[in-house]
């Protein structure tokens, strides 16, 4: 749990040093006073598609999730409290500056940049890794 | 040198041992075969501009003293245009084992577009490029805004760029002075970079890099890169911390 405290310190001490460039984003809704309205409706593309592009945050967390019990199968249960109780020390992207694989959108002290083309929708994270997502699959 | 040679190596045999997507370009031209005409007219958007997008890798590169095409190698250096300063000649004393790229840490600007394939795009105000190297991406901000007169200094710095005719011309500073410039040169932190794309055709691109840095060199100096578009594939994953073995046997100032 040290190391993992650790790490969390540092990526926390990292945002707090962080200066964030104060450019204001053109041809957003914004309220009286000034202030971005995150209450608009959601843009939307051309095509009439939601418009997934900009800088997001995480506001919850802890990821809502519909699991119940008996859904994660007995071995990944003890997997995930062996991991817990050994410090993480196995966990890849934790510790080893590797990538975080499915939870790639889930890090919680960095937001992600949505940048979406009508051919491609990419996923800028943080930590200077990004995603690619071929829209069209069906 | 050794611990270069390494990284280098390791990064020819990523190469070598690719295999990249077989998935067919939508809505490119095509030779009567089904090839990719890359001598067609250069692509335009909706406000005449010529458009970058694309996946683009350098041209066949020549060997470099190591007998290597590496990323090194991918533009021409005249040596009799880099003059260095005092100060720069004494950072290239101290920082001459010092390459973080073995370290899996990133390239300069250049190499990191001679390396492996990359791909831009662009939309709304934001060009953005996606390097396969180190899956490491750049924002080229096109909106007007203009460069931060004191930002943090990054490994990739602060880019923005505006249209001159057909050329694309970037802006870029706020790095920080950890990232040798081509050919394993030392900059400081008052680097500034100007790059120019320019897209000759369907499927060329020339980017020209101009590194000014007063600190350091005595006047600006000028390197090219010429590239080709490498539609029907796509990018690769690439982490170089995987299963990294080299690190523990490196030496020198950077370990």
């Amino acid at each position: 749990m040290i190391r993992h405290l650790i790490l969390i310190s540092a990526a926390v001490a990292t945002t707090a040093a962080a200066q964030w460039l104060k450019y204001p984003t053109p041809g957003i809704p914004r309220l009286p006073d000034g202030k971005p309205n995150l209450a608009a409706p959601a843009p939307k593309n051309p095509d009439g598609k939601p418009d997934l592009s900009g800088v997001w945050s995480i506001v919850t967390p802890e990821p809502a999730n519909d699991r119940k019990p008996g859904d994660v199968l007995p071995w990944a249960e003890a997997l995930a409290k062996e991991r817990q109780e050994n410090l993480f020390k196995d966990d890849p992207s934790n510790i080893h500056c590797l990538p975080h694989g499915p939870r790639f959108n889930y890090l919680p002290t960095n937001p992600l940049k949505i940048v979406e083309t009508p051919a491609l929708i990419v996923i800028l994270g943080e930590h200077l890794a990004y995603r690619q997502i071929f829209p069209g699959w069906a | 040198m050794t611990r270069r040679l390494l990284f280098m190596l390791t990064a020819s045999g990523a190469v070598a041992a690719a295999q990249w997507l077989n998935y067919p370009a939508q809505g490119i031209p095509r030779l009567p075969d089904g090839k990719p005409n890359l001598s067609a007219p250069t692509p335009r958007a909706a406000d005449g501009k010529p458009e970058l997008d694309g996946i683009w890798f350098v041209d066949e590169r020549p060997l470099d003293e190591f007998g290597i095409r590496s990323a090194g190698s991918s533009f021409e250096i005249k040596p009799e245009d880099i003059i260095l300063t005092s100060e720069g000649n004494a950072l290239q004393q101290r920082k001459e084992n010092d390459f973080p790229g073995a370290q899996c840490l990133p390239l300069n600007i250049p190499g990191l577009a001679g390396a492996q394939p990359f791909k831009i795009f662009s939309n709304r105000g934001v060009v953005v490029i996606l390097y396969e190297v180190l899956t490491l991406y750049r924002q080229i901000f096109v909106d007007g805004r203009p460069l931060p007169k004191d930002p943090n200094p990054t490994w990739l710095g602060y880019s923005v760029g505006k249209w001159d005719g057909d050329t694309l011309v970037v802006e870029t500073s706020g790095f920080n002075d950890r990232v040798p410039v081509p050919g394993g040169r030392p900059h400081s932190n008052a680097l500034h970079m100007r790059e120019r794309f320019r897209r000759l055709d369907f499927g060329h691109l020339e980017i020209q890099y101009t590194i000014d840095d007063p600190k350091v060199y005595a006047k600006p100096w000028t390197i090219k890169q010429n590239l080709h578009l490498t539609p029907d594939t796509e990018l690769l994953e690439y982490v170089c911390n995987e299963n990294e073995r080299d690190l523990k046997h490196m030496v020198g100032g950077g370990r």
